[in-house]
């Protein structure tokens, strides 16, 4: 799979007359006369005529097949509101649509909901850029790009949470979703798709329907995204969602391999459940053990973003995935991110007071009271007291910030412009839908889509019509039984062993994470007190040093927050330079 | 390195580091660096193994690593006075545990469990409705944090019934965890095996 790289440039000038999107054969042509794309050797596009062009892979909703133009009955004379509207319901993929309106000349930009294709705008003093990577930006501008710490403490205090607004200054993401005009002023745009619209309504699927319905869709998605960007490999864990993928794509009878990273103890070690995996389903495992060796505290894995939002540690598990696909012969690493978010892992009393406002006090709000102790592991008097205090609660709490060992005072004065503004979602009944939506949104970050540079690796999970289909299922459907993300186990109960599809706990690369910080300490050190974020007051450097004597054994979490904030140095550093 | 004489002392090596755990003082530690290599070389050139644990209890060898979980944790109807017997036994342990040393606790385990255990397996209905009774019991108090409570207990209700378990307690390294199990055999009565096998054995009894 080779990334999808491309670059928009509109004049600013209003143009005088209607200008079709010309391509650039070099990028040092884009910004110059109309607008102007440039993609990279291999980037599908297809081309709409004076309705503009799609960049990226599209696929149609009726049939997961790939799109080389679009179908008779897309609306291509009805301007870029009706044929934004058009692509969202009829279609998905991983794409951005460059719409221009022959009324009034100008360009319109909508990115698919999925999040699988980050969109990155920018403006100079005579065009507004659209990038996939913040580097293309730099090269057609010939201007450098500069890391805005107020925005690199913003993400750092919020680092679950995608905002529009990014870490380089100028750089802001186009919400997907989201028909943005491409002028001087908008940032953000008309809500084309929207949570809202599928919400669960009044009559809900049962259990088993609901999961058959799940399974008819996933199986045809991920099989399109495989024959597409194949051939596969599955970083699999022996959990629910990468084992969710792997079994879609048995399922649809599409060749795999499975890829698993483990530690070289017990605490990190998925290998006997994948290996169980791979023989239930007549596949071939690849197994790695981390390697101390891959890990340089001098080098990021954020490199190019335009945030720094991958963890340290990546760049073992990155090093050991392509050393496992690169023996099979794999051009993509499809991994499970996103599953836990998508398929509803709620730890709170959410599904049993969604239940008890939509059905009333009854057999059914019980049965899901039971669920979620056996969920969460509290009992009973615990669930009570979280419910009541759920019911008397008036709005959705904030998102949380971590000021943990950042400069500065509290977030009070912090404004979040979240990329996707979905806490304004109307849930009717269904509260815990809010808090579906934020998991969801919480996994914006941490999905690898077609722009992913280097390793190349996939989120399938994150696709549009899994999106929609699991947004539509009420919250207590998810835990049915006393075991989270039930859905999606059932839905694939008759390829998956039992032992996987019971399985409720995972283990992690904890023990390498913790080790590599142990044996890099002096360079992190060095790297953080002497570094840029404690020049631009980003962080506390005092706090900073204590927690540097933090023992790897016994200390808390503060060890991942030492690591996320390297990361940030370096990624700073990789801009500067 | 003569704190390795200690009766009290129980230990295991996990990655090349010693965890300990005193009896005698309830608490669990770990030596620096220096120390541990030290200690590493006096224990190799020693009687002792890596894997030790105070004489008076069963041997560390005696242990079968888990390879299953019991089918009584899944299934099985609710029974009001098996569970009502599991949070009275386990209120007492956890009040034991929190007044006497663990020593002193696991001594009188031992003496209880030896004086009422017989021969009778663990998979037997009797004892199904134990284990299942020990789950229920979970809704109503929680079992977070009580691991080591629920097992003693679950074990002592077991040999009330005939069946001897034993109660293994496990030490995991970065980040630092314990835990604490039901086990006979090679089957774990209040766990799954995943679970457990992220531990390593530190005391068996």
């Amino acid at each position: 799979m080779k990334a999808l790289r491309f670059v928009l440039a509109v004049p600013l000038q209003k143009p005088q007359f209607f200008e079709k999107i010309e391509a650039a054969v070099a990028l040092d042509q884009v910004c110059a006369g109309g607008p102007r794309l440039w993609a990279n050797h291999g980037v599908t596009i297809i081309d709409l005529g004076d309705a503009g062009q799609i960049v990226g892979l599209v696929f149609s909703k009726t049939s997961a097949t790939p799109l080389r133009c679009l179908p008779p009955d897309a609306p291509l004379k009805g301007g870029p509101a009706a044929l934004a509207a058009w692509l969202m319901r009829a279609c998905w993929g991983g794409y951005v649509a460059l719409l221009s309106d022959r009324a009034t000349g100008r360009i319109a930009a909508i990115v698919d909901p999925s999040g699988l294709c980050p969109v990155y705008r920018s403006k100079t003093l005579t065009h507004i850029i659209l990038a996939s990577h913040p580097d293309l930006v730099r090269t057609v501008t010939s201007a450098p790009l500069v890391v805005s710490w107020q925005g690199l403490r913003s993400y750092l205090l919020r680092p679950e949470l995608r905002q529009i607004s990014t870490c380089l200054v100028g750089i802001t993401e186009l919400p997907p979703g989201e028909l943005v005009r491409i002028d001087e002023r908008s940032l953000g745009g008309e809500r084309i798709w929207r949570p809202d619209d599928f919400m669960p309504g009044r009559i809900t699927m049962s259990f088993d329907e609901a999961a058959e319905e799940l399974r008819n869709i996933a199986i045809p998605v991920i099989g399109a995204w495989a024959k597409l960007l194949g051939p596969v490999a599955v970083a699999a864990s022996g959990g629910v969602d990468s084992s969710f993928i792997c079994a879609a794509l048995k399922a649809g009878d599409e060749s795999f391999t499975c890829a698993t990273v483990s530690t070289d103890d017990a605490s990190g070690d998925e290998r006997a459940f994948v290996n169980m995996l791979g023989d239930h389903l007549g596949v071939q495992t690849k197994s790695a053990i981390y390697d101390p060796a891959t890990v340089d505290p001098q080098r990021g894995v954020s490199d190019g973003l335009a945030r720094p939002t991958r963890k340290a540690f990546m760049a073992a598990l990155d090093a050991a995935l392509f050393e496992a696909g690169r023996s099979v012969g794999a051009s993509v690493i499809f991994d499970g991110n996103g599953g836990d978010n998508l398929f509803c892992f709620l730890h709170s009393s959410a599904p049993v007071v969604d239940r008890l406002r939509c059905e009333g006090l009854g057999r059914g709000s019980f049965l899901t009271f039971f669920d979620m102790c056996r969920v969460t592991g509290c009992d009973m008097p615990t669930m009570a007291q979280a419910m009541i205090r759920r019911l008397s609660r008036r709005e959705f709490p904030k998102w949380p910030a971590d000021i943990s060992l950042l400069a500065g005072l509290p977030e009070v004065h912090e404004e979040i412009e979240p990329l996707t503004p979905w806490f304004q979602t109307d849930v009717g009944r269904h509260g815990g839908k809010r808090d579906h939506l934020a998991l969801i949104m919480r996994a914006q970050h941490h999905i690898h889509g077609l722009t992913t540079c280097g390793l190349p690796r996939f989120s399938p999970l994150m696709s549009q019509p899994l999106i929609e289909f699991c947004l539509s299922i009420p919250t207590w459907i998810w835990p049915e039984g006393g075991i989270n993300r039930a859905l999606a186990r059932s839905a694939f109960a008759t390829e998956l062993p039992r032992e996987i599809l019971t399985r409720t706990s995972k283990s992690g690369p904890d023990s390498f994470i913790r080790r590599s910080f142990d044996q890099h300490r002096l360079t992190i050190r060095n790297l953080l007190m002497d570094g840029l974020l404690a020049q631009h007051e980003v962080i506390d450097r005092s706090a900073v040093h204590d927690a540097l004597n933090s023992d790897v054994i016994s200390g808390g979490d503060i060890v991942y927050r030492l690591l996320d904030l390297a990361e940030a140095e370096i990624w700073a550093r990789s801009w500067q330079n | 390195m003569s704190f390795l004489e200690n009766p009290d002392l129980a230990w295991c090596e996990i990655n090349e580091t010693l965890v300990f755990l005193d009896l005698s003082k309830d608490r669990y530690f770990r030596l620096t660096n220096d120390q541990n290599r030290e200690a590493l070389e006096t224990i190799d050139r020693s009687a002792f193994g890596r894997w030790h644990q105070p004489a008076a209890l069963t041997g560390l060898s005696k242990w079968t690593p888990p390879t299953r979980s019991s089918a009584a944790i899944d299934f099985g109807s609710f029974q009001m006075a098996e569970v009502a017997r599991a949070l009275w036994v386990q209120r007492r342990v956890e009040w034991r545990l929190a007044k006497q040393p663990f020593g002193s606790v696991i001594n009188d385990f031992c003496r209880i469990r030896e004086a009422r255990t017989g021969n009778m397996p663990a998979a037997s209905n009797i004892a199904s409705r134990t284990i299942r009774g020990f789950e229920h019991a979970r809704l109503l108090r929680t079992a977070a944090e009580r691991c080591l409570a629920r097992s003693i207990a679950l074990s002592l209700c077991l040999a009330s019934q005939g069946v001897h378990a034993h109660v293994v307690l496990g030490v995991r390294l970065a980040p630092f965890g314990a835990h604490c199990w039901a086990q006979v055999g090679d089957e774990v009565l209040n766990d799954s095996v995943e679970e457990v096998i992220r531990y390593k054995p530190i005391l068996f009894i």
